[in-house]
Parts: C-alpha cells; structure tokens; sequence
C-alpha cells in the first residue's frame, strides 16, 4: 500500500472528525427540528462514507509511484520559493504595511525568473508598487495597510 | 409588445454615459484579461469587486458583467496565436485555431471567432429576454423543497461534468458545503467551526478563496511550467473570413449557438462544458471529421458561438431563480447582493431597470466586442509579447489588493494565499476546485432550504417526492447521480478538460 494512494483519505477522515465533532458540539438537533450542527454533522457523515469509497478503490488501484514523481522535470524550487515568499509577505503585511513588503515580494519575484540586472528588477518593483499604490489608495480610496512605520506617500 | 417596450427602457438606462463608459471599461478589461493566461473573468471581477462599492448597483452589474463575456473574446486571441487558452472556456480553440495559424489562416481564424461570438451572443440575449420571464413566473411557484432540489441537480452536474474522479468531484463538493458552514449559523446565530477565532466568526469571504482557488494556484502552475508565450505569427492579415470560410462555417455558428444557450442554462454547465459539447458534436455530424485538430474553421466557429452563448443562458437561472449556474455567475451573484439586490423570481418585476439595463447593456457589449477586438489585435498581439516573469507579480498585487479591500483585513489576503497554495495541491492530486466553488456558493442556499423543508415536513423526507416541480428535478438529480456513478466502476468518462465551471 503506498503513501501516496492514502494521503488524501487520511486528511479527509481527519476533517470529517473534525466537522461531527463541533456539529455535536453545536448541537444537532432532529429530522423534526434540525439544530445548527445538523447539516454540517451530516455532511461530515456523508464525507466518511466518500473516503472510505477512496480509500477502498486505492487499495485496488495500481501503485501510482512516490508522491515526488508529481513534480519530476517541474521548477518544484521556485514553486516552494513562491509558496514561501507569500505566505510570509501575508504575515508580515499588517506589521510592516503595503508598500515595504509588497516591493520586497515583487523584487524577489523577478528574482525568480528574471536574469536581468539587479536594478531593473529594483526599478521595475518600485514602479509597480508606487503605481498600484497611487492608483489603489488615492484614486480608488482603498485603505491598504500602513503598518507600524505608518509608511505612506503623500502629496 | 411588452418585451420590445422593456427592452426600449433598458437602452434608456444602457445608454446613459457613466453606464455605457462601465460597459466599455467592463469589455475592455474582460479581453485583456481574456488574453493574458493567468488571470480569467473571476480573479478580475473579484479583484474589482470591492472597488464597485462607490458605483451606483446598475454599473458595476454592467461592468462585472462585461468582464464575463469579454472574457469569451479574449481568450480565442491567446488560443489561436500562442496555442495556451487564455481562458478556461477557449481551450477547445486551440486545437483547430493554432493550426489554422500555423497555416498562415490566424486572420479568419480570429475574423471568424469575433463575428461568430457576436453572433451567438447575441442570439443568446433574445433567448435570455424570451425565457427569463416565464421562468421567472415558474420561480415564484417554487418553495423551499423546490429550491433544495434545484440546488442539488446543480451539485450533481457540477460532479457529473468534472473531468477527473467522480468520487474526488463529490469529496470537493462536500469540503465546499462545509466551508459554506463555517461562520455564524444564519437562523440560530451559534458559532459552527470557528474554533474560537473571531475571523471566522463572519466565515470565509466569497473573494480571497475564489481568488487563491481559481487566481494564484493558476500562477503556481505557470511557474512550475515556466510558462513561454510565443505568438506564432508576427503580423495577423485578413481578419475578415471568405465567403467560402462563411459558407463552412455557418451551420456550425448556428448549433454552437443553440448548444451554448441551453448548456448555460444548466446548473453547473457553463461557457467551458458548452465549448466542449459543441466540438465534439461538430466533429461528429461533420463530413470530414479528419479535418478536425488540422485547422477546420468550424472548429473554430462552433466552441466561440458556445462559449459565448452560454454566458447568456448562465443569466437565466441566475435573475430568474437566483441560483448561480457557475463559478463566474457566483461571483456576480456576490456582487448583486453587496449592492442590495437579490436575483430570483422578483428580480424583474421590482428591478426592472437592472435587469433590462444589463441585457441591453449586453447587446451594446457586444457590440462594442466586435468593434474593439478586429482592429486591437496587434495590440493583444503586443500584450501577449510581455514576458511571464514580468507579469505575474503584476497579477498577484492586483490578487492582493483585490482580497485585501473586500473587508480591509490582512488576513483575507492569508486565506487568499493559503487557498492559492491548498488549490495547487488539489490539482496535483486530481481534485477539481470547481465544484467546491460552486457547492461554497450554494451551500448557504441549500442549508437553509434543507432545515425550512424539514421544519415544514416535520421530519418527513417524502416532502421532496410529494411535491411535483421537486419530485422531477430530484429524479433527473437521482439519474445524473446514478450515471456518474456508473461511469465511475467502468471508467468511460468523456474526456473533459479541467476548467472552473
């Protein structure tokens, strides 16, 4: 039995616990008076059934090799750079506001794939975050986050 | 004569410049997005959703609505010139449009593809004005057994059409119902799967999860792929398809037309699976099947009637019953609600001028379609030579803005992200995000007419069977339910390329 063929039935029944148990937590009430745990506990029934129906028809599936196999002859380091990058860009909006973080994600981005000249990329970054930034905050009035320089351009 | 009279008011409001500016601006930016792969019509609806909110309701319907059918336009330029479609729907272009490119045919390959949307489109307006009103009147019969069954057979296309493992289709639409659950539960206001944190108190927002879903999980594949685009020709000449050219491709217009109309209409159908259905009917009924994947314009001609049809039936359920047939419709169906309107059976008796307002507006898009894309296409031509690596931090600002404003919270931009990263993880194991789109929109829906039908019944299932309208629709449900089922134990899928719905 590989890994690989039970990955996802793993997970699944894992959220599926994790659904019934709040469901009950919330209350499931009855056919007659359904509660607010009701539809989400049944759901969490019906997500039970499904995955064993996987796991079962994997069990009888062909070996499909290791999970690395997913990303042979891919740019699987780039795409775990860019996975990174945003999810740290995403924590680190608030504290250090839009127009910081948003140059450093954009300059590291070209970094990626670009093999142009470091202040290109330093140019071209900046550019885009100022014009977004015009165009989003002043024009458009959308409030982007300052952070805790209070970092914000104005006339 | 009522039609006509309607119709005349919706010019009325159509025409009024901020509205007819909105629409232009709506079908310009729904071609440019239709082009550059990356970006379709819902990460830009919903990256511009949140900027509609200083807009009267009547314009950004009309803008947002444009960006869903320029889209259409947009993305046949992409297919036919660099062989990548650059929208879900105009998959199906590549195979005959690139060869007829390659062949040195690009111009009435793109002529063709133009004149045939046009044309499609706009027979699928008339189709929106004749039907919407009687189904409206059918709408106003329906009580919440109805409505659950609906919603159900629209859950059960949606597997029913997913390209890949029924079982993984069905999996993904159940995660979709219980991330519809997430939050405070509408009628008793308890807290479900909130896990004691307060953002998720008002549950997951429609924007930054369709956006990481559909917007950055599309950038991650890209990167991985390294995505080059190389337009095959330099310079595009004859736009303007022969008479010969019209001649073969004329009954083909006319079927995708009819095809896409009535596959838009379907809940969980949509401008992606009419592409598909009208191909692969053309390709049967034609001739000379073998010129088809070697440049046969009616290859070309028949999934851009489809695909822009389809987008005019998808309108149908959406204003007469105010169920979103797809995951683009869904996003619309958050825009009407954010501006105070909500589709359904009263949609045009209390809105008339929404309504007539937006199919007018539809007729002048297209129009306005025809006429942008014949003469612009050396500057989508120069658009497309703009390289990836360039663009794709461009698209993930717009993505991050987009999420970011829709309730100025850091954290949607987080749940943008993570859900960019969990959707390229389901692609890699073969789980489609559509449904799970679609099953997030509807899931409020269905919930609530679930509990009011049980309540009603007291308890009693047989409610769904006694009442005639839901008895049909829940056996067609039971039917597709089975068939789907039964091609997952002898696997003779149809081959259905992946794509939001």
């Amino acid at each position: 039995m590989k890994f690989r063929n039970q990955l996802g039935p793993l997970l699944w029944i894992t959220v599926s616990g994790v659904v019934c148990v709040d469901s009950i937590r919330a209350g499931i009430g009855t056919f007659r008076s359904p509660s607010s745990g009701f539809f989400p506990f049944w759901l969490g029934v019906v997500l039970v059934v499904l995955t064993l129906a996987l796991a079962i028809m994997n069990l009888f599936q062909e070996e499909r090799g290791k999970i690395t196999d997913l990303w042979k002859g891919t740019k699987w380091g780039q795409v775990i750079l860019f996975m990174i990058l945003i999810l740290i860009y995403s924590i680190l909006l608030n504290t250090l506001g839009y127009l910081i973080t948003t140059f450093l994600l954009i300059l590291m981005l070209f970094c990626i794939g670009e093999r142009k000249g470091v202040w290109i990329k330093i140019a071209i970054a900046v550019v885009v975050v100022l014009a977004s930034h015009i165009i989003f905050c002043y024009w458009l009035k959308v409030n982007l986050p300052q952070g805790v320089f209070n970092f914000r351009l104005s006339y | 004569m009522d039609t006509l009279r309607h119709l005349l008011m919706g010019f009325s409001v159509a025409f009024q410049p901020d509205n007819l500016l909105f629409c232009f601006l709506g079908t310009l930016l729904g071609t440019i997005v239709g082009v550059l792969p990356g970006i379709g019509p819902i990460g830009t609806m919903s990256i511009l959703l949140p900027l509609t909110f200083h807009m009267s309701p009547i314009s950004s319907i009309i803008m947002l609505a444009g960006i869903y059918y320029g889209a259409m336009y947009g993305g046949t330029i992409t297919s036919v010139l660099v062989n990548i479609p650059g929208e879900a729907a105009s998959v199906v272009t590549c195979l005959d449009g690139y060869q007829m490119a390659k062949q040195g045919r690009a111009g009435p390959a793109l002529g063709i593809a133009a004149f045939g949307s046009f044309i499609a489109g706009t027979l699928g307006l008339v189709g929106l004005m004749f039907f919407a009103e009687p189904l409206c009147g059918l709408g106003l019969r329906f009580g919440p057994p109805e409505y659950f069954s609906v919603v159900l057979l629209g859950l059960t296309l949606v597997i029913y059409l997913t390209q890949g493992s029924t079982l993984k289709g069905f999996i993904m639409m159940v995660l979709g119902l219980i991330l519809s659950c997430i939050g405070l539960d509408n009628i008793t206001g308890v807290p479900r799967m909130t896990f004691k944190a307060m953002y998720l108190w008002d549950g997951i927002d429609l924007v930054p999860l369709a956006m990481g879903l559909f917007g950055v999980s599309e950038l991650i594949v890209n990167i991985e792929r390294n995505v080059n685009l190389e337009v095959v020709t330099k310079k595009v000449e004859n736009i303007y398809p022969s008479i010969q050219d019209w001649m073969e491709a004329k009954w083909a217009l006319v079927r995708g037309s009819l095809i896409g109309f009535f596959t838009g209409i379907l809940p969980g159908g949509g401008p992606v699976v009419a592409t598909f259905v009208s191909y692969s009917v053309e390709k049967r009924l034609s001739k000379n099947p073998e010129k088809f994947g070697k440049g046969a314009i009616e290859g070309v001609a028949s999934p851009e009637a489809a695909n822009n049809s389809a987008v005019s039936g998808a309108f149908i359920p959406f204003l007469t019953l105010g169920i979103p047939p797809n995951v683009t419709m869904a996003m619309l169906y958050g825009a009407f609600l954010i501006h105070g309107l909500s589709p359904g059976p009263l949609m045009i008796s209390e809105h008339p001028d929404v309504f007539w307002g937006l199919v007018s507006s539809m007729y002048i898009g297209n129009g306005m379609l025809l006429i942008l894309n014949l003469p612009l296409i050396p500057l989508w031509v120069k658009i497309l030579k703009v390289r990836y690596n360039i663009l794709f931090p461009i698209i993930l600002v717009f993505c991050i803005i987009g999420s970011y404003s829709v309730r100025n919270n850091a954290l949607d931009v987080f749940v943008m992200m993570l859900s960019g990263i969990v959707g390229y993880l389901f692609g890699k194991f073969g789980y489609e995000p559509a449904p799970l789109m679609i099953a997030y929109v509807l899931g409020p829906m269905f919930e609530k007419n679930l509990r009011q039908s049980l309540l009603m019944s007291q308890g009693d299932l047989l409610i769904f069977f006694t009442r005639p309208i839901s008895a049909v629709v829940l056996t067609v449900t039971i039917i597709f339910f089975i068939t789907s089922f039964y091609f997952l134990f002898y696997k003779k899928r149809k081959n259905i390329k992946p794509g939001p719905v």
